[in-house]
């Protein structure tokens, strides 16, 4: 994968401008760069992004809310005439998985695309999450992981050598995701705007 | 009565507290002649052989300097702008001359900025009735000035048109006040040393030499005599010492760092494979660009193919920051002319370097004197707020009709420079920065070569010699009215600014002509 950025969803300016950050993946953060009041109109940006802008000369990847919390179903809802390349969706078990396949499933039927056209990538922000999709990932559907290992760290409450379990976490899932034909995002080396 | 000058702009045939007005004739029409320089008058004290060396130019207080120069209603003092947002000289002269109750006073300061907030007062009361100058920044004075609480129109000129206009009388200057960050009892000052050190005063040269009388504000009183001497004693009428005459700090209130923005970054890229691939990266060239992001990454840019091509240049020149003094301690450069100082990096080094060489602004820019240094550059970086589809250039006014800055040296470097390239994202907030006509002209599109943006390259169509070069360049370069279409198509076309009659600015071209004027917005 080449040079990945993250672009926050809400922003105008970054959504038109999104081609020309040099990027060949661009990710549209629906999720932590986006404060939860300014959810909607996030989503009303984004679906008029996908609708106006051209987008050809990148792979566009959207980073949604947890879709069992109820958001990233709404999330889905900005893709009425054109899908991105792929979503990012926050996994936890077998049953987080199987809500966010299904749900993808849907729009792509929604928008006449193939099943299993749009790529996934599971979002790691847990070390419950972590553990899943280290082992039962492949073949799932999913195509990825993208990890913010911050995040499975702030989960675990570890306080001492975070950046050495952080190279850990890593290291430990590049393994895993090379030997299973998986993508890995590390969310630490992807800018963001 | 409306003129017409020959840009198609309408301006009244007569404009209140302005001198007779001649329309913008054409970029290089009214450079060319003869030249008379103007002289000041001053009076000489009288000295005896016993004690002339107890002569001292020392007063006690702005006020007594006033009283002694013997300012008067109507008078035009004068200001420099090399301590930038960190001037206190301005705001503490005006104040004294605000509570000794003068009024209709003509501000001819070389730039005013956010901190000089308190002359809207002084607009507002009749004390200030005229400004001019040919560097402002946003701020409530930017703001007053388009309200049009001025009683005049002020006088927007540029860098080199300022000491043009003061040289010939244009502009005559009754009591000049310079801030002078280090200063003798006789008047020797630099702005290199001292407390408040700004680096250089070169703004100041013409005040100096052509206002009938000149106070020195120093917040740094040395022995005589002041080393260097930048701005000679022969020059100057009264000292006055206070406590501080700025804040350093605020000199260097913009970026001058380069662009850290991938966008901006790959503007600037683009640039500078244009600039070598249109031949002039080579040796003994020059360039001289602003102090914004971007311009500081375009500079970074060609220093990399200087380097890959071991070329040497010239000179760099302008406003100089700490990116220039490091591609001259390279060898990047043989020498920089340097008209201000951006930064701190740039303030040290004029006082040790001496291939870091000051300069006025008449040597500058000035059109009209036997040769001025933008007719030596080739590569001219500029900003702008709007460019139109005749490459006519706006830098003063935003898309809403408010002032945002005035021309500085905007339209001297675009006439001087062989290459002169606007670098520039193509959309600004919600808008398209290219227009079929721009709210205000400040550089005339004869004189604007390139325009580099971050979705396309435009070169002027008068430039058949820069098309052909570059028409087998991978470069993404376009007709403008494609590049404009593109933009057009992202955010739309906006809805014409609604204007009064009211004309609050007055902009002249480098040779004092008038290529525009300010109306207030509705």
């Amino acid at each position: 994968m080449g040079k990945v950025i993250s672009l926050k969803g809400n922003w105008p300016k970054v959504l038109t401008n999104a081609t020309l950050y040099g990027a060949e993946s661009v990710i549209f953060d629906l999720v932590d760069t986006v404060i939860p009041q300014d959810k909607d109109i996030a989503r009303i940006l984004l679906k008029e992004a996908f609708s106006v802008l051209d987008y050809s000369t990148i792979k566009t990847i959207v980073r949604i809310n947890s879709i069992e919390a109820g958001e990233g179903i709404k999330d889905l809802t900005c893709f009425t005439s054109n899908a991105p390349d792929s979503f990012i969706i926050p996994i936890q078990d077998k049953e987080s998985l199987t809500i966010a396949l299904d749900a993808v499933q849907k729009l792509e039927t929604f928008l006449g695309i193939e099943i299993g056209g749009i790529n996934l990538y599971a979002d790691v922000k847990t070390a419950k999450a972590y553990e899943y999709v280290k082992e039962s990932l492949q073949d799932s559907g999913f195509n990825g992981i993208y990890i913010d290992t911050d995040k499975v760290i702030e989960d675990l409450k570890v306080t001492d050598g975070n950046e050495k379990f952080s190279d850990f976490l890593t290291y430990t899932l590049e393994i895993s995701c090379k030997a299973k034909g998986l993508i890995l995002i590390n969310a630490k080396e992807v800018a963001c705007y | 009565m409306l003129l017409k000058n020959v840009l198609g702009r309408e301006i009244p045939d007569h404009i209140s507290g302005y001198k007779e007005v001649k329309p913008y004739t054409g970029a290089y029409e009214n450079i060319q002649g003869e030249y008379v320089r103007t002289t000041s008058k001053f009076k000489v004290k009288p000295i005896k052989k016993s004690e002339k060396h107890a002569e001292s130019k020392l007063v006690a207080s702005i006020e007594e300097a006033i009283d002694k120069v013997g300012l008067k209603d109507g008078m035009t003092v004068s200001f420099h702008h090399h301590m930038r947002n960190g001037d206190y000289v301005t705001n503490m002269v005006m104040k004294v001359i605000e509570a000794k109750g003068y009024k209709n006073i003509h501000v001819a300061a070389s730039g005013l900025f956010k901190c000089h907030e308190p002359l809207v007062e002084m607009i507002k009361s009749g004390v200030i009735t005229n400004i001019t100058l040919s560097t402002i920044s946003p701020g409530p004075l930017a703001k007053a000035i388009t309200q049009g609480l001025l009683k005049h129109p002020a006088v927007f000129m540029s860098h080199g048109g300022r000491p043009r206009a003061i040289e010939s009388g244009e502009l005559h200057i009754d009591v000049a006040f310079i801030a002078a960050p280090t200063c003798d009892p006789y008047g020797n000052m630099n702005g290199s040393q001292g407390k408040s050190a700004c680096g250089l005063l070169s703004y100041a040269y013409a005040d100096a030499h052509y206002a009938d009388n000149v106070i020195a504000i120093t917040d740094h009183l040395v022995s005589f005599p002041a080393c260097p001497v930048e701005i000679s004693q022969e020059c100057v009428d009264y000292v006055v010492q206070v406590e501080e005459i700025g804040n350093p700090e605020g000199i260097a209130f913009g970026p001058t760092k380069a662009t850290t923005d991938p966008i901006n970054l790959s503007i600037a890229r683009t640039t500078a494979k244009l600039i070598d691939e249109a031949g002039f990266i080579k040796e003994g060239m020059s360039m001289q660009t602003g102090a914004g992001a971007t311009s500081i990454a375009v500079a970074d840019e060609v220093g990399k193919i200087m380097r890959a091509k071991n070329v040497v240049g010239s000179f760099g020149s302008g406003g100089i920051t700490g990116y220039f003094v490091k591609m001259l301690e390279e060898g990047l450069f043989r020498g920089l002319f340097d008209v201000q100082c951006f930064d701190q990096v740039a303030i040290e080094s004029i006082s040790k370097n001496k291939n870091h060489m000051p300069m006025s602004a008449t040597h500058y820019a000035n059109p009209n004197n036997r040769g001025c240094l933008v007719n030596q550059l080739d590569v001219m970086i500029l900003g702008a707020t709007e460019v139109d589809i005749d490459f006519n250039v706006n830098v003063v006014t935003g898309s809403d009709g408010i002032i945002m800055s005035s021309s500085g040296g905007n339209n001297d470097c675009a006439a001087g420079a062989k290459i002169s390239i606007i670098v520039t994202n193509l959309l600004k907030g919600r808008l398209c920065m290219l227009r079929d006509k721009v709210t205000t002209i400040t550089t005339p599109g004869e004189t604007v070569d390139v325009i580099v943006t971050d979705r396309g390259i435009a070169i002027n169509p008068r430039r058949k010699d820069l098309t052909e070069l570059l028409k087998e360049s991978s470069l993404p370069i376009m007709d403008i009215h494609k590049l404009k279409a593109i933009g057009d198509k992202l955010v739309g076309i906006p809805q014409p600014l609604e204007l009064t009659d009211q004309v609050v600015a007055i902009v002249e071209y480098r040779d004092g002509t008038v290529i525009d004027v300010v109306r207030k917005p509705k």
